[in-house]
């Protein structure tokens, strides 16, 4: 369950919305009740260890790329700083 | 689960949603104090109050394991967790209140007939629903099932 103290910041409402997935999909494709997923996305819940594995692949993230511990700057403003390019205009 | 509605509360939101354990509790009070008078006066308050269980029950029902065949929805790490939360928080409570009454019995406190039913009534509601009034009443709103929100 969530502690008062402890905030645990997630991209799971980015990444679903990238993949056009809905939190029922998210859901049945990790085996839990649709409402977990929404309260992992609120953070009045964090994730066990297991959880956190199987929403890393079936994003096909990394962990730390779907939760940290400070909040998370914009996924384009990430691309950017990386890539030293704009998102969209990278790559070849 | 998003528009289930129970005695005409939204159990989607927590905030009406612990109104139906209060009238639970509230309405087992009633009933206690109506049937020392007229055990007839005690049956509209029993009957809410088993309709407020009714609610309660069918909330939490999903934090449960299902034990039949037909029903095979188990509940998953969170609901196990929030579930076994709630569940020592009741067994804190209910030891509690025994030695309270241990201690009464110890201290010679008589009590009618009347009385005692009550008490052993209210000890099996307290024992049989607490865990699933807590559930009730610390589960937050419910999320939304919309695809992308």
């Amino acid at each position: 369950m969530g502690s008062t103290d402890v905030r645990l910041f997630n991209r799971i409402a980015v990444l679903r919305a990238e993949r056009s997935l809905s939190r029922q999909a998210v859901a049945e494709a990790i085996g839990v009740n649709y409402q977990t997923i929404g309260y992992i996305e609120r953070g009045d819940y964090f994730p066990s260890l297991d959880l956190a594995f199987k929403l890393s692949e079936l994003f096909g993230v990394p962990i730390e790329m779907i939760f940290s511990r400070q909040p998370f700057e914009p996924m384009s403003t990430a691309q950017l700083r990386l890539n030293g390019t704009p998102a969209g205009k990278g790559g070849s | 689960m998003n528009n289930i509605r129970i005695l005409g509360i939204a159990v989607v939101n927590r905030a009406q949603r612990r109104c139906l354990v209060a009238v639970m509790y509230a309405s087992f009070l009633v009933t206690g104090i109506a049937y020392t008078h007229y055990w007839w006066l005690a049956l509209l308050p029993a009957l809410i109050c088993c309709l407020a269980y009714g609610g309660v029950y069918k909330f939490t029902r999903r934090y449960v394991i299902q034990t039949s065949r037909r029903d095979s929805v188990q509940p998953d790490e969170r609901e196990a967790s929030v579930r076994d939360h709630a569940m020592a928080r009741s067994y804190l409570v209910v030891s509690f209140l025994f030695l309270l009454f241990t201690g009464l019995m110890v201290q010679h406190v008589r009590l009618t007939d009347g009385e005692w039913n009550y008490v052993f009534w209210g000890v099996m509601l307290l024992t049989s629903t607490l865990p699933q009034a807590l559930i009730t009443w610390n589960e937050p709103d419910i999320p939304k099932t919309e695809p992308l929100t």
